[in-house]
C-alpha cells in the first residue's frame, strides 16, 4: 500500500478533513482513523466503511486481514501522526552551527509542544499506547514509530553533545525517549485541568525548566 | 447499585471480571461465562451493572483505582511526621526509589491500559478522573502545609503538581514496554530530578 503522505495531516499532526486519498485501501484507513477519532474503536464498522468507499468487503479483508488488523493499522497511523513534530524543527536542531542556535531551536520545540493544538495529539497518543499495551502487533508498531523518531533526532543531539552544548553525562537516546514519554504524560494532567487554565497556573514554565535542566548544564 | 443483588454477589461478579480482564483483556468478558462462574443468572448481572459495558466500566475503574493507590501508597505515612525540609526531601527520595522500581511495572501497565481505553469512553474516563481527583484531594492538605512551612515552592499549584507527579511516575511505563535498548538508571535519574527540582526549586 502506498504510504500516506504528510500532507494528509493538519498542523497538529492529526488527519485533516477533506483530504481524500485515491487508493480505496488508503480511503478505508482514513475513514477508520476518523471513526476512532470520533467514537473510539467501537465506531469502526466494516459495513459502513466498505459502503462509503464503494468496495466489497473482500477488498478490505485482503488489505487488512480482519477488522482487528484494520484497527491496528489505523491506531498505529494515529500514533505516528500525533507524534509528528515537524521535520523543520528536527532539522534546526541537527544543523545548528552555534550553541545559541541550538538552544533557540530547542526552545522552539518547547513552544511548539506546549501549544493548545498539541493537547489533542497527546490525548491520541495516550489512547493508542493504552490500548496497544495488550496487543503485541500494535505495541510493536508503536515502538517502531518511536524508534524512527529517536533515530531522526539523536544524531543532532549527539552532535550538540560532542560540541559541549548538551550535558556530557546524558545518554541522548534514553533522554529523548524519556522526553517523548514525559511530554506524552502531560495528557494525564490535562484530563484534570481545563486546557485554558494549565498555563495560568504557571505550569508550562515549571515543566519546561525541568526538561531544560535534564539536558543542559546551564 | 441494585438492591436486589447482594453486595457479596456484586463483588464476586466484579472480582471475576477484573480477573478476566487481567488475563484476557476486555474481549474476554463474556456475561454467560461470568455468571456461570459466580453461580448466578444473567439478569442478576444486568440488574447490578446495567449492561456488559457497565460491568466493564466498573471493573476497569476498580483495576485503575487499585493500581493508582499502589503507585502512591506510603506518601502520607512517610511524610506526615516530617519536621524539616531536609527530612521531607529524604522521605520523598525514598518514596521515589520505591514507586519507580521494576516491581511496580504491572501497576503502571494497568493504569496505562485502562486510561488509554478510557479516552474515547466518557463514562469510564469520568470515573478514572474522579478516582485520581479523590487521591489528590487527600494529598493536597499535606502539600499546602509543606508550602506554608516554606519547604517546597510556594508558586506551585498543589493540585496541578500532584497530578503531574502521578503522571511522571506512570510515565516509566514508556521504558518498561521496551525490551532493552535504553538506560533505565538514567531514565529514572531524569524523572527523579524533574520531580525534586520542580518541588524544591533546585536543579
Amino acid at each position: 500500500m502506498a504510504p500516506l503522505g504528510a500532507d494528509a495531516t493538519d498542523g497538529a499532526g492529526l488527519p485533516s478533513e477533506g483530504v481524500t486519498p485515491s487508493d480505496p485501501r488508503d480511503r478505508i484507513l482514513e475513514l477508520a482513523i476518523a471513526a476512532i477519532d470520533e467514537g473510539g474503536e467501537a465506531a469502526v464498522r466494516i459495513s459502513d466503511l466498505v459502503e462509503t468507499v464503494n468496495v466489497g468487503p473482500p477488498v478490505l479483508y485482503r488489505a487488512f486481514g480482519s477488522r482487528e488488523g484494520l484497527i491496528v493499522k489505523a491506531q498505529a497511523e494515529r500514533y505516528r501522526r500525533a507524534l509528528h513534530l515537524g521535520e523543520e524543527l528536527v532539522d534546526n536542531l541537527a544543523s545548528a552551527e552555534t550553541e545559541d542556535d541550538f538552544r533557540a531551536g530547542f526552545e522552539e520545540v518547547l513552544v511548539r509542544i506546549s501549544e493548545a493544538s498539541r493537547i489533542k495529539c497527546r490525548r491520541a497518543r495516550l489512547h493508542v499506547l493504552g490500548t496497544g499495551i495488550t496487543r503485541p502487533e500494535l505495541l510493536d508498531a508503536i515502538l517502531a514509530i518511536e524508534d524512527e523518531a529517536i533515530d531522526d533526532v539523536v544524531p543532532g543531539l549527539e552532535r550538540a553533545q560532542a560540541r559541549g552544548w548538551v550535558r556530557a553525562d546524558v545518554d541522548v537516546r534514553t533522554w529523548f525517549a524519556w522526553f517523548m514519554t514525559t511530554v506524552s504524560s502531560w495528557a494525564n494532567l490535562e484530563l484534570h485541568i481545563d486546557e485554558c487554565d494549565i498555563d495560568g497556573r504557571g505550569w508550562q514554565a515549571i515543566a519546561h525548566a525541568a526538561i531544560r535542566d535534564s539536558l543542559f548544564d546551564h | 447499585m441494585n438492591v436486589t443483588a447482594t453486595l457479596s454477589v456484586q463483588d464476586a461478579i466484579l472480582e471475576r471480571a477484573i480477573e478476566t480482564i487481567d488475563s484476557k483483556g476486555e474481549a474476554g468478558i463474556r456475561v454467560r461465562d461470568l455468571v456461570e462462574a459466580v453461580g448466578v443468572t444473567a439478569p442478576v448481572l444486568y440488574r447490578a451493572f446495567g449492561s456488559r459495558e457497565g460491568l466493564v466500566v466498573a471493573a476497569q475503574t476498580e483495576r485503575y483505582r487499585r493500581a493508582l493507590y499502589l503507585s502512591s501508597d506510603n506518601f502520607v505515612d512517610r511524610l506526615v511526621h516530617c519536621s524539616s525540609r531536609e527530612e521531607l526531601r529524604s522521605h520523598l527520595e525514598w518514596i521515589l526509589d520505591m514507586v519507580l522500581d521494576d516491581d511496580r511495572a504491572e501497576q503502571r501497565r494497568i493504569r496505562m491500559n485502562v486510561i488509554g481505553s478510557a479516552i474515547t469512553r466518557p463514562q469510564l474516563l469520568a470515573s478514572i478522573v474522579a478516582a485520581e481527583d479523590r487521591l489528590v484531594d487527600e494529598l493536597v492538605p499535606w502539600f499546602e502545609k509543606f508550602q506554608v512551612n516554606g519547604w517546597v515552592r510556594s508558586d506551585l499549584d498543589a493540585r496541578t503538581w500532584l497530578h503531574w507527579y502521578l503522571a511522571m511516575v506512570n510515565a516509566r511505563s514508556g521504558l518498561e514496554i521496551r525490551r532493552g535498548g535504553l538506560d533505565a538508571a538514567r531514565w529514572d535519574g531524569h524523572t527523579r530530578s524533574a520531580i525534586l527540582s520542580t518541588l524544591f526549586g533546585d536543579a
